[in-house]
């Protein structure tokens, strides 16, 4: 799960450690997005309730990928409102 | 040294605040935000531990809504400056400060917004009910400071808030006096833009404040420029908080704000304005027997933030709180405190005013003693 805040990452990591969720707080892969953003690495069978906890607190995030071999896969878009 | 000027900053700080200041300069010294190496990572934390501990003391859900800004002048532009717009309706109430008076009077001019200031009586106390034959079509916000820096005057907000409910209009609360001092709750009060120092009754440290916005409405950014994410993007990004607070944040000063808050809701209970209450009343009590003395705002008994102003009928305020400076070390404001549409209600646009005001810290043994320096200045004339 990636993010365009720091500020919103550390909101979602405080929140799903809350869930007990197993997470990995890291810089934004490059082949998700340049730059210094972070993302929150946790396991696909998580995707529900990490989605629904997003929405729930209104979350702003970047999007959700899922990797395979390198690649990142949109599955879950962006909560930004512009 | 008697400090009774907390309603200008509150001094001392407690324990714990200049330690974590000087914390987030030597140990953890990076930039928030700007790459995610450690103590990138650890000033953000600090930073988002702020934002939390600010979150639970006003009872809001998303700590993220909360802006730092360096002050609540700008925590107030950014409200009015993003919020409004072109031909824009405001009502405000006539006890605002300069931060809101000046913006507004500025917006008339480069936005053509029209504003309405609400009639009050001398002691600053509103009666809401007048609001609601104000309202245009175009009304956009109704302004409300929630103490008087001059009178000492709380205003109603529950009352103010049902009747901008009522209207669909938000409303914007400057709690520069109140902020840490009385219970305010945004759960229950719904409040939609609510702007604060850091360095009063947070007792954080000067360069700190905050605003609110209610995930309702958007605001656009007040300042332009790096916000550690998107750097592509032609355009800023309007998320929360950074896409408001551009540029290098005050980390020491957050990082000492956060240890002040945790101060006020741990040591002090969220409760301190019961001990404020109780040394304006006394000064009160005792400047009443004072028949030079004329004291601005509420009556004895009646809500009132931590201040007391008074003029004197021989010395002006300026001298009067010179000799408290110079022979008996204490220090108060005199002036008209950026206030001048209150001191027009009170009748000392001319004159200007001495404000005392006692914080987190103040004793009664101070407060004995700057009635007793007051005795014996009237003696002296």
């Amino acid at each position: 799960m990636s993010f365009d805040s720091t500020q919103q990452a550390l909101r979602a990591e405080m929140l799903l450690e809350y869930f007990d969720i197993g997470i990995d707080i890291r810089p934004t892969p490059k082949g998700i997005t340049a730059g210094c953003a972070l993302s929150i690495g946790f396991e696909q069978a998580q995707i529900d309730v990490v989605t629904k906890i997003v929405l729930e607190e209104n979350i702003q995030i970047k999007g959700i990928f899922l990797e395979s071999s390198g690649q990142y896969e949109l599955v879950f878009g962006s909560t930004i409102r512009e | 040294m008697i400090y009774l000027d907390h309603a200008a900053t509150s001094w001392p700080k407690p324990p714990g605040v200049v330690d974590a200041m000087i914390e987030a300069v030597t140990v953890y010294g990076a930039n928030p935000g700007r790459g995610s190496h450690s103590m990138s990572l650890d000033a953000s934390r600090s930073i988002y531990q702020a934002r939390s501990s600010i979150a639970r003391l006003f009872s809001i859900k998303d700590p993220n809504r909360l802006v730092f800004t360096k002050n609540t002048t700008e925590a107030l532009n950014l409200a009015l400056f993003g919020f409004l717009k072109n031909d824009d309706h405001v009502i405000c109430t006539s006890i605002e400060h300069n931060s809101v008076r000046r913006p507004l009077e500025y917006l008339k001019k480069t936005k053509r917004i029209s504003i309405t200031y609400l009639e009050h009586s001398a002691d600053g106390e509103l009666n809401a009910d007048q609001i609601a034959d104000k309202i245009q079509p175009n009304t956009r916000l109704i302004v409300v400071t929630h103490g008087s820096n001059l009178l000492g005057t709380i205003i109603d907000l529950a009352k103010i808030k049902e009747i901008a409910e009522s209207n669909s209009i938000p409303i914007l609360v400057d709690c520069a006096q109140t902020a840490g001092v009385f219970p305010i709750s945004i759960r229950d009060l719904d409040i939609d833009f609510l702007a604060m120092p850091g360095h009063k009754g947070l007792l954080g440290p000067q360069g700190t404040g905050v605003l609110y916005v209610s995930p309702k409405y958007e605001i656009e950014p007040f300042i332009y420029g790096g916000t550690g994410s998107r750097s592509e993007d032609i355009e800023q990004p309007k998320i929360w908080p950074e896409g408001y607070e551009a540029g290098t944040i005050n980390t020491p000063g957050i990082a000492g704000l956060s240890k002040g808050v945790n101060y006020v809701l741990e040591q002090l209970k969220n409760k301190p304005h019961i001990k404020e209450w109780e040394l304006t009343q006394y000064i009160i009590e005792k400047l009443l027997s004072i028949n030079t003395i004329k004291i601005l705002g509420p009556t004895l008994g009646k809500p009132r933030c931590g201040l007391i102003s008074f003029t004197h009928s021989k010395l002006d305020a300026a001298e009067f709180s010179n000799i408290l400076d110079k022979h008996y070390s204490i220090c108060v404001r005199s002036g008209f405190h950026c206030a001048p549409m209150a001191h027009q209600l009170a009748g000392t646009i001319e004159t200007g005013a001495i404000r005392a005001s006692v914080g987190w810290n103040t004793k009664l043994e101070d407060v004995e003693q700057f009635i007793n320096a007051i005795k014996e200045i009237e003696k002296s004339l």
